[in-house]
């Protein structure tokens, strides 16, 4: 062959190569083209999809596009029994093959986690089928597979629709996780709810500040748990003229348990408003509550404790609760439970705990949230309290000594979390205190429990002229209607009331714990009368009688400040 | 010593075209509406006369329920009239300035004669 045949023949063989090349990348643009077009076909059915995918009804859209993509005119989605839930199918055209033809291959999909391609299998209208089944695939785990079928013996599934097939069959698997997650998060989100309303629910049954009544000083401090616990505390002033002090923990965590917690409380102070001693109170509320506790599997621990400020007599029972300590002259006393806890006993008959106070003697209630505190020499318990309250020094008062007691639990706890809520109350007697011309008033705020106003009023007021006791009647009427109305909104609470004078003025303080402010303006313009207002009339009344009002929101609740200069 | 509640007892009589209502005790927040079904429920009456003798407190709420009256009888054509006011009612009049829109009169019979000459 000469230069020229060689020539010749090489030439040839690079057009070949060439037209190949040519041929090749009009495939390649053609399959680009297609796969574009199929994509774009696609994305609106992806976009469409559902979200959360739980069931194989729930991605039958998407089994709806994979056909599309791949022009198969059959599709099945299967799901394998997972959780308490069994294996689920879903077909279109529904039921177009059997399972039972299907299982072994899907039996080997899920062994193997590797695409099959089944053929001959007869489909519903008799005609024969070939199927291409991929797996769903999570964290490696076969969840699932996808099928596409044809009904066309001339036609075979391609390399680029088990690649399609494969990469929507990815697509779907994402989203049957995220169904999981969703489910999941949903379920957290709801628990975190339920705990959040529950520590609402705790906190709002704190009071909002210790009462102050002369001859005792009362401090508490309550640190709940990272996780809702039970303990609550509160206080009366008993129509007696006593202080009664008490303190619940009732057992277990979350919604329950706050919800126990508040019905507790409640009775407390409601059968406290009675004027029954501790022992009563004990006595009653056990009873009430017995039939509810043993059929809800309830179980709390409650102390009541009366202190008479005169006196300096104390009585105290206690249904299970802590030992409470009394430090007379020096010398500490535990107080144990002379009675079982509430709800253990249809019918108790608790002892009392008696003590006559001298100037300086101090009380502690506390939770086992602070004395069960665990240190390397076992637990803190109530020694641990003692050691850590200061020498008996008058100079010391209940808020100094409750937080040196703190301070001590705290470093004990060495920075570890509270595993219980943590509440103690101090109460320390000081005899001889100076006669005050305090008057202190609690009352529920209802509209009908106003009606207390009058006499608690006319106490502090008189004597002074008629007009100004009615004015001052109304203004302080009014205040805690809208107290009642506004901080409250229908929701349970207390109107605290302070009032004080001397020979120049009047102040009432008066604090709520509602859960809603207020909006108070420094002026407030009168309603025309002329226009025959129905609103309105109540914040003015207020301004219009007192010389002084202010407010300011508390941390939980409102305060309102009220002054009047009188003439006496 | 326990706060018993004193509900708000309501006298109610027709005479002629005014519905007499003598309130006593409280007419406040937790009572008011007693006063305003009594009127609502009888469509006879163009006047209404509100007899004080007995009300021991009236607060805002019982006045704007008062004044609820006093439209309810002027779009029938009437009037509200106070009567009887005490002391304690007319701190309230005095202090909202609502004294200059109630008409007050000193009895029940001088009351029902000023309706009968309308």
């Amino acid at each position: 062959m000469g230069l020229g045949a060689m020539n010749s023949h090489s030439d040839t063989a690079t057009d070949d190569n060439e037209e190949r090349i040519f041929q090749l990348e009009a495939e390649l643009e053609a399959m680009t083209a297609a796969l574009a077009q199929a994509w774009d076909q696609l994305v609106p059915f992806l976009q469409a999809a559902p979200t959360h995918a739980e069931t194989t009804r729930d991605i039958a859209p998407l089994l709806e596009s994979i056909m599309a993509a791949v022009d198969a005119p059959m599709g099945i989605v299967y799901l394998v029994p997972h959780d308490d839930k069994s294996a689920e199918v879903f077909a279109l055209p529904a039921d177009v093959v059997s399972l039972s033809a299907l299982q072994k291959h899907l039996d080997e999909l899920i062994s193997t986690g590797k695409p099959v391609h089944i053929s001959s299998i007869v489909a519903w209208n008799s005609k024969p089928t070939h199927w291409m089944f991929t797996p769903m695939l999570v964290d490696n785990r076969v969840v699932g597979a996808i099928g596409v079928g044809l009904d066309d013996k001339h036609r075979e599934f391609s390399a680029a629709d088990a690649r399609l097939v494969l990469r929507m069959t990815e697509r779907v698997s994402s989203q049957m996780v995220a169904a999981d997650l969703a489910a999941s998060k949903a379920r957290e989100a709801k628990l975190a709810h339920e705990l959040q309303i529950a520590g609402l629910i705790q906190r709002s049954i704190q009071p909002p500040s210790e009462p102050e009544i002369p001859g005792l000083e009362v401090a508490a401090d309550w640190k709940p748990a990272a996780s809702v616990g039970g303990d609550a505390w509160g206080w009366v002033f008993q129509p007696s003229g006593r202080l009664a002090c008490f303190m619940v923990d009732v057992a277990g965590k979350g919604l329950p348990a706050a919800l126990a917690a508040v019905s507790l409380h409640t009775a407390l102070k409601m059968v406290l408003r009675l004027d029954y001693s501790p022992v009563e109170v004990l006595r009653t509320v056990n009873h009430e509550f017995y039939d509810v506790y043993t059929s809800a599997g309830i179980l709390a621990t409650a102390t009541v404790v009366a202190f008479d400020p005169a006196t300096g007599n104390v009585e105290q029972a206690n249904a299970g609760h802590t030992p409470s300590l009394v430090r007379q002259s020096g010398e500490w006393r535990r107080w144990k439970a002379t009675m079982p806890p509430l709800g253990v006993l249809e019918d108790v008959e608790p002892t009392p705990q008696c003590a006559q106070l001298s100037d300086g003697d101090l009380m502690l209630l506390y939770s086992d949230g602070l004395s069960e505190i665990e240190t390397d020499d076992g637990w803190w318990l109530d020694e641990g309290l003692v050691r850590a309250a200061p020498e008996s020094d008058s100079s010391w008062s209940a808020r100094q000594i409750i937080n040196a007691i703190l301070d001590a639990a705290h470093d004990v706890r060495a920075g570890k979390p509270l595993h219980d809520d943590q509440t103690i109350v101090g109460i320390r007697y000081r005899a001889g205190a100076k006669p005050s011309t305090l008057h202190m008033l609690t009352i529920a705020a209802t509209y009908e429990a106003l009606e207390g106003l009058k006499p608690f009023i006319i106490g502090v007021v008189e004597p002074a002229p008629e007009k100004t006791l009615s004015q001052i009647m109304l203004a302080v009427h009014e205040l805690c209607a809208n107290i009642v109305e506004h901080a409250y909104a229908g929701s349970e609470g207390e109107i605290y009331i302070e009032a004080d004078h001397d020979a120049e003025r009047l102040w009432f303080l008066i604090r709520d714990a509602g859960p809603h402010t207020y909006q108070a303006p420094d002026y407030v313009a009168a309603p025309d009368p002329s226009s025959l207002p129905e609103s309105g009339w109540g914040i003015y009344i207020l301004h219009r009688v007192m010389d002084k009002v202010e407010y300011r929101r508390l941390s939980a609740g409102n305060e309102w400040f009220l002054e009047k200069r009188i003439s006496r | 010593m326990a706060m018993g509640r004193t509900p708000m007892q309501l006298q109610i009589r027709s005479v002629d075209h005014a519905l007499v209502l003598k309130p006593a005790g409280r007419l406040a927040a937790d009572t008011h509406e007693q006063l305003k079904v009594a009127w609502l429920n009888d469509s006879d009456w163009k006047y209404l006369i509100v007899d004080l003798s007995e009300t021991q407190f009236i607060d805002s709420i019982g006045l704007a329920t008062l004044v609820s009256g006093l439209k309810t009888a002027r779009q029938r054509g009437g009037d509200l009239l106070l009567v009887n006011t005490t002391n304690s009612i007319r701190i309230i009049l005095d202090l909202t300035s609502m004294n200059r829109v109630f008409q007050t009169m000193p009895s029940i019979e001088e009351a029902l004669l000023w309706v009968s000459a309308q």
